[in-house]
């Protein structure tokens, strides 16, 4: 039987203390709770990544979709649940419940994440490629030339050219800060990436650019993908299998085309039928 | 003679939770496919025709029934409830499925969209490209149009893109749905031509057609479709 490289047990992201009429996890019908306030940002959600996957993540804003992903690369604090990783102590270990230097050798070597917002993801003041050589050196990697030439290769394999390596992310266009961001999280070769709207707010022949990039990376480096977007179109192209997600919790997963043409959930079927 | 997929009460209800309406789309449908052999299906638009072929592919969910289809890597399976990673694993390497509809990655050449399904089958590189030019060779899609975005083809050229890509991986069973719909007479003849040689040459197929004569001499049982039951 195959084994998922990441999956998720119960995965809880709450702000507030609860009461008791949430904390038994049945009684909400929104994400809020109507007595005490307390919001479920991401509420017992349980997915599986497999090797080589790209698993869609859709939803409406408001739904947990980038907390879920911001979660599992340790920017917030889980509430309650776990998370285990195949290549990390044989899948045994939850990983929200190491150390922070472990943490931090699993942001840097086994996984990588790319946000919707370049500034969140890039040094904007540094230059490309020592936006990877950061995360190099992060990986204990200290020879400048062999960094330089990591950092060639990557910039290249997103279509930055040589010739802009040096220059600092924030004279670049959205599309290639986003390529940028990908050829960082991706310096330490990671199994996993986390892709949060890498494309919105691009224009369509720099999306373009950006899917056939994502498609490239996991035939050619392999890694599984976990990719949040509310743009069904990108889903529909990339997703292996899609999980919906409403106020916090999953309402249906399933194959893509699936969901997309036979959606089961009331949401699903209203979000299916407003695509353009 | 071996059955390479047997369909038993496959039945379809979609229900539309805006509208509280239930719509019986197929009931109690029930075949058996041979191995190397073709099944036609016919009927009136609405009849229900892709939709048993959407059960089966596992684009629509059936509401009840079995689809047990004999699979080279997992033996006998029941692709209306096989777990989701088997049918993704038994559509890159075994079940294809063409319909008149192109679906392709932008910024992506006829010949790497073919590629693409020989690499996801498992084949190296090198296999692939070679896998691939034989395939676009076989449809006979002019190699002028190899390196050309497919947006701009015609229908034809389109459907047999479509049918290199789903042969790239030689698959065991092929459902086609519709293929031949807005073609010419000509291209239609050559689409025929085609399917009958995967036919000699071992592919199991089921096929939705609107055209009887079409069918003539391609498929060894035709079934008539309506309002979602066999006739």
């Amino acid at each position: 039987m195959e084994k998922p490289i990441l999956y998720t047990n119960h995965l809880t992201v709450r702000y507030g203390k609860g009461c008791e009429h949430c904390l038994d996890g049945g009684n909400l019908e929104k994400n809020t709770c109507p007595i005490c306030k307390t919001v479920w940002a991401c509420n017992d959600i349980n997915i599986d990544l497999f090797p080589g996957e790209i698993l869609g993540i859709v939803g409406e804003s408001g739904s947990g979709k980038s907390t879920l992903m911001k979660s599992l690369y340790f920017d917030f604090p889980v509430t309650e649940g776990a998370a285990y990783l195949d290549n990390y102590q044989d899948g045994t270990d939850n990983i929200f419940d190491q150390s922070l230097q472990q943490k931090k050798y699993i942001k840097n070597h086994l996984m990588g994440m790319v946000y919707q917002n370049p500034m969140l993801g890039l040094r904007m003041e540094y230059s490309a490629a020592g936006n990877i050589a950061e995360k190099l050196i992060a990986a204990g990697h200290r020879e400048f030339k062999s960094m330089t030439e990591r950092a060639k290769e990557l910039l290249v394999a997103v279509e930055i050219l040589e010739s802009r390596m040096k220059e600092p992310p924030k004279n670049f266009s959205g599309g290639m800060q986003q390529r940028v961001q990908i050829s960082k999280a991706l310096a330490n070769n990671p199994a996993i990436l986390l892709l949060d709207e890498v494309t919105t707010g691009l224009d369509l022949s720099v999306q373009a650019k950006v899917l056939d990039l994502i498609r490239k990376i996991r035939q050619e480096f392999g890694v599984s993908i976990l990719l949040v977007s509310h743009d069904l179109a990108v889903i529909k192209m990339l997703a292996d299998r899609t999980v919906v997600m409403l106020d916090g919790k999953i309402i249906e997963q399933g194959l893509t085309d699936q969901i997309l043409d036979d959606p089961q959930h009331q949401y699903t079927q209203q979000l299916v039928h407003s695509l353009l | 003679m071996e059955t390479i997929l047997s369909i038993r009460n496959l039945s379809k209800t979609f229900y539309l939770h805006e509208q509280e309406k239930e719509i019986h789309s197929c009931k109690n449908i029930n075949f058996d496919l041979e191995k190397g052999g073709f099944i036609g299906i016919v009927g009136k638009s609405g009849a229900g025709k892709s939709t048993v072929l959407r059960c089966i592919y596992r684009t629509y969910l059936a509401s009840s029934g079995t689809a047990i289809y004999n699979s080279l890597a997992y033996g006998p399976i029941d692709l209306l409830s096989a777990d989701e990673r088997q049918i993704i694993s038994l559509r890159k390497a075994e079940i294809g499925n063409v319909s008149q509809f192109l679906k392709t990655l932008p910024r992506t050449t006829a010949k790497q969209h073919v590629v693409n399904a020989a690499l996801e089958a498992g084949f190296s590189s090198k296999e692939s490209h070679i896998r691939a030019e034989e395939m676009l060779n076989y449809f006979r899609l002019n190699s002028t149009l190899w390196d050309i975005y497919p947006t701009t083809f015609s229908g034809g050229e389109k459907l047999r893109l479509n049918l290199a890509h789903a042969m790239v991986k030689r698959p065991r069973l092929l459902l086609l749905d519709e293929p031949t719909a807005s073609l010419d007479p000509d291209t239609k003849l050559l689409v025929r031509d085609l399917l009958l040689k995967l036919k000699n040459e071992g592919t199991s197929m089921l096929g939705i057609f609107h055209d009887l004569e079409f069918m003539d001499g391609l498929c060894n049982e035709v079934f008539n479709i309506s309002k979602g039951s066999f006739t």
